[in-house]
């Protein structure tokens, strides 16, 4: 293509890379009508959030040049290269995330295409369920249990309104707080009368809870708890009450008199770990933690995961689920065709749409001006890569902060495989109008190795359909991922277990036939390419060719994206603030001018 | 205006649809004119248009949706990552009849689709501007015929349109959808694929009633 020259030199933002952050803020800068110029050295969009074809990752991988990246073909895909869209950014994005929230304030939501997560699965061996802790009574975890049991007495003179489940019966919601006292009471579901429950269809349609040899659909509905087969009388009030704490904490203090007691114990043990919470004072097996835990998708195990990450993680799955309308039995979304590395397209293309100006494979080094120049007085100069004889300048730089930040590792590992496991995409209420496109599957802790893993820490597996866009018709995608350095190499033993267990075609011992293309690669290794690469040295350059004053009000820094299963939800709230840095207030963050046509919203 | 779900007779499907070709040959203005039935003398660029949606109803009922992905200029800069076009449903790929240039950078990018797109893309050539040569024949640099012959070779719709009369707008958008897959389901026909359609995320009632009537 031809060579381009840029419309100006001096630009109000120039923003280095294109990853979710960085794109959300070149698109909500262009829109109040700043002049942004946003680069990536990378020739994709999204940065380290980015979608890359087959061959594309394979290139990315290598460019690595890690020892624990690697990229694998095992068999020939049958498919074409430009068939596959894997993604470094398989976000799930709850309900009730301010990602979604902010995304209807701006009217962008019809630029994605939206698909529901599945049931959450979790594998637990017959004998892992009926394994029993020891609970514990007397000292102070006895206490605790007092304490709790007041709570929850307490409590249940509070009637909150329920988020979870009230829309499974489209006629009378199901009075969840009185459901969840009465398993509370200990009270089987069976034993319930039918009006407890909503409609008998209703309840017809979500009684069983799913399995596959050892992998077990979560309970986490009032309905999944009452009529599960691995729950015991005592384990399903224990359940019951776990689950109305977690209601009830999230709720507000009240403004007077009683205060809210299931708030005060979680506040009294914020960082209790959450197995010795439970244990403490809603006793159940170590296979139900699990199973509770899974939700949570926490890279820490049950036995180290403090209660407050815990509860929060599970009060957003929890006040998600049963929302969305045409599939009540899903808390979560993602989007197709890559999840998070479609934000970064669209709102780089926002950005574009607004004004702005995207370059790709274009790298940005701060360099003092040619003396010639004009004083640009407190600007930040630079040179483009793609421009180098023509120096401009930026009133904001922004960027990623540089790598040292990463603090925690995380693993990971992409799968192509030959089957679509078609079980796991099944609707799960006769209500659901659309099917999953994705699940998760969690391989809990398994020190004791009873399923043959002997895993530390929790493995997760998100398995997307090719309704996601991302892989041919009867194959889908595995993204799995560990904390734990050494247990690296599970990952793919996990997927094994979960087609053997799965596909009706694979044998026991036969499930790495289906893997047609394995990559893996650490978090770690993502600094070695793209914009992280640059960072330190722009950093060192900027150092030198800029006073620290200009710096400290010129160089807006950015945290990388957290590399969570789930999407992370500060992305928003951090770029309001630097957009109010920037444009001194928060009004109109990302909105569309008035003069836009067509924003999304005319086909109602 | 969305359509009344609850009959199964009634198919509904939504496309990606992007567009191509060289600055200022009028990809805009067509869409505009096609969505909004607007077109702007002085319009500069493609500032503001884009995040376009438009339906068509192709008969009693089925419904098609366009998702326009206009390039916001993007083009100018090399910045239009494959990840653009790789999962679109069908493309506009516009030259400007008056500028024989532009059919050059139209062929290119018809090229590049048919490498690196979706195999079933729905590809339609439109040679915009047709006014100006209506209006004077002399400052014709295409050839209708030229053009049409490419096409048919290429195995694309062809049109010439124009954006400031509104000429064969209308046709060219149907044509194309009469065209796409309505009823191949997978990976690279419905933009929901295999499970149906999405989630709406605009909620409210729309959303709710919907879901009911499943």
């Amino acid at each position: 293509m031809d060579e381009f020259t840029l419309p100006s030199t001096e630009w109000d933002a120039v923003i280095v890379g294109t990853g979710v952050k960085l794109s959300l803020l070149a698109c909500a800068l262009s829109r109040a009508k700043l002049s942004v110029l946003q680069l990536d050295p990378s020739p994709h969009y999204g940065s380290n959030e980015t979608a890359l074809s087959l061959s594309e990752l394979e290139e990315h991988i290598a460019s690595l040049s890690s020892p624990t990246a690697q990229f694998k073909l095992h068999s020939t895909p049958v498919h074409r290269d430009r068939d596959y869209t894997f993604t470094l950014a398989p976000h799930l994005i709850y309900w009730n995330s301010p990602l979604l929230e902010f995304l209807r304030d701006v009217k962008m939501t019809t630029s994605f295409t939206w698909l529901p997560l599945g049931s959450w699965w979790v594998w637990l061996s017959d004998e892992a369920v009926k394994e029993r802790g020891t609970a514990k009574s007397g000292g102070l975890e006895g206490a605790m249990a007092n304490l709790a049991a007041g709570a929850v007495k307490a409590g249940g003179t509070v009637r909150k309104k329920a988020a979870w489940n009230k829309n499974r019966s489209k006629n009378s919601a199901p009075p969840v707080t009185g459901a969840l006292e009465a398993l509370a009471a200990g009270k089987p579901a069976d034993e319930q009368p039918a009006s407890t429950w909503g409609e008998p269809s209703t309840s017809t349609s979500a009684a069983t809870l799913r399995r596959h040899g050892d992998l077990r659909e979560v309970p986490c509905t009032v309905e999944d708890i009452a009529w599960s087969q691995d729950l015991e009388g005592q384990d399903r009030a224990n359940l019951g009450r776990f689950l109305r704490f977690i209601q009830q904490s999230a709720s507000p203090e009240p403004t007077s008199g009683e205060s809210n007691s299931s708030a005060s114990l979680l506040a009294q043990n914020a960082d209790t770990p959450l197995t010795t919470f439970i244990n403490a004072n809603f006793p159940l097996p170590p296979a139900t933690i699990a199973s509770i835990h899974s939700l949570t998708l926490l890279p820490t195990p049950p036995s180290s995961t403090p209660l407050h990450l815990a509860v929060s993680r599970l009060k957003t799955h929890l006040f998600s689920l049963g929302s969305i309308a045409e599939i009540r039995s899903a808390a979560a979304l993602t989007l197709s065709y890559g999840g998070s590395a479609e934000l970064c397209q669209v709102w780089s293309r926002g950005a574009a749409v607004a004004g702005g100006i995207n370059i790709l494979s274009c790298d940005v080094t701060p360099e003092p001006l040619p003396a010639s120049s004009s004083d640009a007085d407190d600007r930040i100069p630079l040179k483009l890569s793609t421009h180098p004889s023509t120096p401009i300048t930026a009133k904001h730089l922004i960027m990623e902060l540089e790598p040292s930040s990463w603090s925690e590792e995380s693993y990971h590992a992409i799968y192509l495989l030959s089957t679509q496991l078609p079980p796991l995409f099944q609707k799960k209420l006769s209500t659901d109008a659309v099917s999953p496109a994705a699940v998760v599957v969690t391989m809990p802790p398994d020190q004791d190795a009873k399923t043959g893993l002997g895993n530390s820490t929790p493995i997760y597996l998100q398995i997307r359909s090719s309704a996601t866009g991302e892989c041919a018709r009867g194959e889908c995608v595995i993204y799995a991922v560990t904390a734990e350095e050494k247990e690296r190499a599970l990952l793919k033993r996990a997927v094994e277990m979960v087609v053997e267990a799965v596909d009706p075609t694979t044998q026991t011992g036969k499930g790495s036939e289906k893997i047609v293309m394995s990559c893996e690669y650490a978090s770690g290794d993502l600094k070695r390419v793209g914009v992280m690469k640059g960072a330190e040295r722009r950093q060192g350059e900027l150092e030198k060719v800029v006073s620290e004053e200009v710096r400290e009000k010129r160089v807006v820094k950015v945290r990388p994206l957290k590399r969570d299963i789930v999407f992370d939800e500060g992305t928003v709230e951090e770029c309001r603030a630097v957009y109010e840095r920037i444009v001194g207030t928060r009004e109109g963050f990302c909105e569309p001018p008035p003069e836009f046509v067509g924003h999304g919203e005319e086909d109602e | 205006m969305s359509h009344p779900r609850s009959s199964t007779s009634q198919r509904f499907a939504q496309f990606k649809l992007v567009l191509l070709g060289e600055s200022a040959v009028g990809k805009s203005s067509l869409v505009l004119r096609f969505v909004k039935d607007q077109f702007d003398d002085y319009r500069e660029s493609t500032i503001g248009a884009a995040f376009l949606t438009q339906t068509i109803a192709l008969d009693e009922s089925t419904t098609v949706k366009f998702e326009i992905w206009d390039t916001a200029g993007q083009e100018r800069y090399k910045s239009l990552a494959p990840m653009y076009y790789r999962n679109a449903n069908c493309a506009v790929v516009v030259y400007d009849i008056t500028q024989a240039a532009s059919l050059d950078k139209a062929k290119a990018w018809v090229k590049e689709l048919q490498r690196q797109a979706n195999e079933n893309i729905v590809i339609a050539l439109a040679g915009n501007k047709l006014d100006l040569a209506t209006a004077q024949p002399s400052k014709r640099a295409v050839e209708t015929a030229e053009a049409e012959a490419y096409a048919r070779e290429a195995g694309l719709l062809f049109f010439e349109t124009s954006a400031k009369t509104a000429e064969n707008v209308q046709q060219l958008f149907t044509a194309i959808a009469r065209k796409l897959p309505l009823d191949q389901q997978g990976p690279r026909g419905l933009r929901q694929g295999a499970g149906g359609r999405g989630v709406d995320l605009k909620g409210g009632a729309a959303a709710q009633q919907q879901g009911c009537n499943c």
